[in-house]
């Protein structure tokens, strides 16, 4: 091709342009608004699928079915069930999970209705759940407060807390039983529904009104249930039938003594269908055990020497396993098995410690276990055997979860519950990979995802496919991190004062802080909204929202915004002056007027402050000793980008866009500016921290590529070089936590999941950094003092602080 | 610690969402246009933008030269085309476009379908359409085109050499 076919075809291609320059259309523009409201590290893909779902309408979803249909088959069918949904593929995994972090609210017993799943939600105060209120989900991971009528649709105005659910002939039945809070108390009632999702209580009638119900199992020709009576008189029990859930009878007596005052209490266990008993023998003859598939007719149940009680789960595989418990708890739970749910032997198989709860979820068995009955801290273990052998559930970072779990729903999912019982992962059985390993491959096609709704089927138990045991942590690091959940409110800029620390507290609603106020605490974990004025007393302004705060010589220095981030509309920065961290007064110097401020911190043996002129084409660094009067120190070689203070100097950075400079500067008094050498790979300083043996360690980011993060160090903050120490993937952040350096690690792109790693040697070695009980640590934000941090879960909510006490 | 706090990257995020949506808002227009003519299809293009806007504004944390948005959202565009056209190649099996139901209301496929140039690059490799769609649809300089390709200037101009000698290929072809 010649010069003139080249001339003639770039002419040809200018002009087949001609006419077709459509400007965006409005839904994009709306899209735009729409995804700044979204939290960046939340799971904001399946979120903002919703929206384009909804923009594309049904013509495109049907196209998309088409296509996907044509594919992969039955795929399409899970898409049409529950649109909204995102795939379980689509969540980060590990050993076999797909992971899906929660709002952090409070919950309990969430169980599966047609449309979803129902649960009781609310606040956790103290040691009680506050706030009890009816919630619904559509698919177990998204939840509203209160429950969507479309899931759930209660009549009257009676308590209605799920606990138990048993379904028979397209009758539903559900027993509500307040726990705690306000309805702590009242009694149990009996709700009944013919679709799952409209309910009407049974149990005010004059006939049931006197009479507590528990149900047990279904049974061939009803529902059974445990009536209790304990109004005046000896207290009753016996087991009741009924076909609709509305008329009831008796069918048979409890087989243990009912009267027996003060003696081992009964405890109940229930199959798919049949009910296991436990309570005194008549006559004082010691404790049974007996099962019932028809409440008319009692078996003996055999237990173990010593074990009194089971509880059991019918195996996919046949047979049976339970977890075995002695009333008086002298002996610790343990897992035993049986061939005919009658006969109970100590299971060979057990693991080590008591085993506190045990449950079928999809594909597999789970099991909680402890070093004493019921005590914390659980540990999750998961057997794909059914109970063969069990293995650590191992967390996103490799980890062994440390948690209470609890089926959800009907079983096909799991949820992790902290300490303090809010549900923080809600996890899903993913199929194998393929491609892992070959045992995977062969099993990968008979171990599909089951439905949350389903039973365990009868489908041969895959083979397992436990990755390799964690890396244990080092010797070296012998500090012990403390953990305390917060509540979920979203929690940033946090700074020290006096007698404790002081953040910006609130929630996310939109483009802005809903509910924005300025919090406390005493000691970085336990955290008042708003602010305690023992601590800081807020200016009635209301523009002092801090970033930064910095101290020197008993003066501090805030830089803050009239708004809290973040924010839609421009907010306009100021610096504030305090002489004891409490009382705060806005700076007003005549020679930063007119002026825009960027930045400010510690430069020079003083304070130090970053502003623009007026019309954005110069700036300068003016500095304070007292925070009250400014003096200009210089002009900065570039108009910067972006600009920070470390220990060795200020930062600033300048690029084209600003038709500046370009490049990176060092100062350590405002006037001399350094070029800084980076590293290939690098193009800005992200964070710089001072080692105890001197020289640096940063973080630099490359802009050029796309944001992504290497570990560096320099002796004198000027002449920077790569580390690459790191563990693989994208180091994110990077930040010095007592005694050692702390980073997050994402994928390229900062994409997640993450992980947080520590290391005591300046950065040589890397060992995962173990998180807070139930919970994954992913980011590691907000540094509130030496020895303390803040957790930033997936949905950029914080969802922990912790402190490090190294020794 | 000095008596200092660690600047995080969430700290340095002042007016982030008001940033991002000014920024994300100047820039719409010329990524909606620059999806649609690698694509050729608008609703494929939107949703193509949509990914871009989902991207961007999760790494925004990391752009900060605000400035420099516009080269950065190019590129992540033209990664996001990039693999949307690679995916066509076995996924356009069944698509709304080829059932001629959104055709004649689509300014891109209207441009690539009915303009015998615009048609030719629609069957170019994707690396091909993409340099030519920047150079010659987006008006871009060769330097340009390297900043949002990541790629030497050397680069760039033997890959639009050979962009343009396909295109002549198959404008022959199609003329035979």
């Amino acid at each position: 091709m010649d010069e003139m076919e080249t001339t003639e075809l770039e002419q040809l291609l200018r002009n087949s342009v001609a006419g077709h320059r459509p400007a965006a259309p409005d839904a994009l523009m709306e899209f735009i608004e729409t995804v700044a409201t979204r939290e960046r590290r939340s799971s904001p893909i399946s979120r903002i699928l919703e929206v384009r779902t909804a923009r594309r309408g049904i013509l495109g979803l049907a196209a998309a079915a088409a296509v996907v249909v044509a594919l992969v088959g039955s795929a399409a069918l899970m898409s049409s069930r529950r649109p909204s949904v995102p795939a379980a593929e689509s969540l980060p995994t590990s050993d076999g999970w797909a992971w899906q972090a929660t709002d952090g609210t409070l919950y309990t017993t969430a169980l599966a209705v047609p449309k979803g799943f129902i649960a009781t939600c609310g606040h956790n105060s103290g040691q009680t759940m506050v706030d009890e209120t009816l919630c619904s989900s559509p698919d177990g991971l998204h939840w509203s407060v209160p429950a969507d009528p479309a899931i759930v649709s209660v009549e009257g105005t009676d308590p209605f807390l799920p606990s138990g659910l048993l379904v028979r002939d397209g009758t539903y039945l559900m027993v509500s039983l307040p726990l705690s809070g306000e309805h702590q108390g009242l009694a149990t009632t009996l709700w009944r529904s013919t679709d799952g999702v409209h309910w009407s209580v049974v149990t005010r009638t004059p006939e049931l009104a006197q009479t507590e119900f528990h149900l047990a199992s279904v049974a061939s020709d009803g529902f059974l249930a445990v009536g209790t009576r304990n109004v005046g008189g000896p207290p009753t029990e016996e087991m009741l039938i009924s076909a609709d859930g509305l008329t009831w009878s008796k069918v048979g007596d409890m087989p243990y003594d009912v009267a027996v005052v003060g003696g081992p209490g009964e405890s109940w266990g229930a199959g798919p269908s049949s009910f296991y008993v436990a309570g005194p023998r008549p006559g004082g003859t010691g404790i049974g055990a007996w099962m019932t598939t028809d409440g008319r007719n009692w078996q003996d149940v055999s237990l173990p020497a010593g074990y009194t009680q089971v509880q059991p789960v019918a195996l996919p595989s046949g047979g049976y396993l339970g977890v075995g418990s002695s009333y008086d708890g002298a002996l610790p739970n343990r897992t035993i098995s049986s061939t005919d749910g009658l006969a109970w032997e100590l299971d060979p198989s057990a693991p080590e410690g008591s085993a506190d709860a045990l449950f079928v979820v999809g594909d597999r068995l789970v099991a909680n276990v402890s070093a004493k009955p019921y005590e914390g801290p659980y540990a999750v273990l998961q057997s794909l055997d059914w109970g063969k052998s069990w293995k650590p559930l191992l967390d996103l970072s490799g980890q062994p979860v440390s948690g209470s779990a609890r089926p959800l729903g009907g079983g096909g999912r799991l949820e992790i519950a902290g300490a303090d019982t809010i549900v923080h992962w809600v996890l899903t059985p993913v199929k194998p990979d393929p491609a892992a390993s070959p045992v995977a491959s062969a099993t990968a096609a008979v171990s599909a995802t089951p439905s949350e709704s389903e039973a365990p089927s009868a489908t041969p138990a895959p083979t397992p496919t436990i990755s390799a045991d964690p890396t244990p942590l080092p010797t070296s690091l012998t500090g012990e991190w403390t953990w305390r959940p917060t509540d979920g409110t979203h929690f940033a800029s946090a700074f020290a004062v006096p007698g404790g620390f002081v953040a910006t507290c609130g929630h996310i609603a939109g483009n802005e802080l809903a509910d924005a106020s300025l919090c406390s605490s005493p000691d970085g974990l336990n955290w008042t909204v708003p602010a305690d004025p023992a601590l800081i007393v807020v200016p009635a302004s209301g523009q002092f929202w801090p970033i930064h705060v910095t101290e020197r010589n008993g003066v501090y220095l805030a830089f803050a915004l009239s708004r809290p981030l973040p924010t839609v509309a421009d907010p306009i920065a100021s610096l504030w002056r305090s002489t004891d961290g409490r009382h705060w007064s806005q700076v007003d110097s005549p020679a930063l007027a007119g002026q825009s401020l960027t930045s400010a911190g510690l430069l020079a043996g003083g304070f130090a402050a970053i502003a623009k002129s007026a019309d954005g084409t110069a700036a300068a660094v003016w500095l304070s000793t007292d925070g009250s009067t400014w003096s200009k120190a210089g002009d900065l070689p570039t108009v910067p980008t972006r600009s920070g203070f470390y220990s060795q100097g200020l930062y600033v950075e300048g690029n084209e866009a600003t038709r500046s400079q370009v490049g990176t500067w060092l100062t350590t008094d405002g006037k001399q500016w350094t070029p800084v050498t980076l590293p290939a790979g690098a193009t800005n300083i992200l964070s710089s921290i001072r080692m105890p043996d001197g020289g640096f360690v940063g973080l630099g980011v490359d802009f050029v590529s796309g944001g992504n993060g290497t570990l560096m160090h320099s002796s004198d903050g000027l002449v920077w070089e790569a580390d690459h120490t790191t563990p693989a993937g994208n180091l994110f952040s990077l930040s010095q936590v007592g005694d050692r350096l702390v980073v997050t690690i994402s994928q390229p792109n900062n994409d997640g999941p993450y992980s947080v790693w520590q290391s005591s040697d300046r950065g040589q070695t890397w060992q995962p950094l173990p998180g807070p009980d139930g919970y994954q640590l992913t980011t590691m934000t907000g540094q509130l003092g030496d020895n303390l941090s803040s957790v930033t879960g997936s949905d950029a909510v914080v969802v922990a602080v912790g402190t490090l006490n190294s020794r | 610690m000095e008596g200092q706090l660690v600047v995080t990257r969430e700290e340095s995020l002042t007016g982030a969402s008001s940033d991002y949506v000014r920024a994300a808002r100047a820039k719409v227009d010329d990524a909606y246009r620059l999806a649609g003519y690698l694509l050729g299809d608008a609703t494929e293009a939107q949703d193509a933008v949509q990914d871009a806007l989902v991207k961007a504004w999760r790494n925004w944390p990391s752009l900060r030269q605000q400035e420099s948005f516009g080269p950065w959202f190019d590129r992540i565009v033209v990664n996001v085309c990039r693999d949307r056209m690679r995916r066509h190649r076995t996924l356009r099996m069944v698509d709304l476009e080829a059932a001629g139901q959104v055709e004649s209301a689509d300014t891109f496929a209207a441009m690539l379908e009915g303009d015998r140039v615009g048609s030719a690059v629609a069957r170019l490799r994707p690396d091909h359409r993409i340099v030519i769609a920047l150079r010659f649809w987006r008006d871009m300089s060769l330097e340009q085109v390297a900043e949002t390709l990541d790629l030497p200037l050397g680069t760039v101009k033997s890959r639009l050499h050979y962009a343009l000698r396909a295109l002549g290929a198959e404008l022959e072809g199609n003329d035979r």
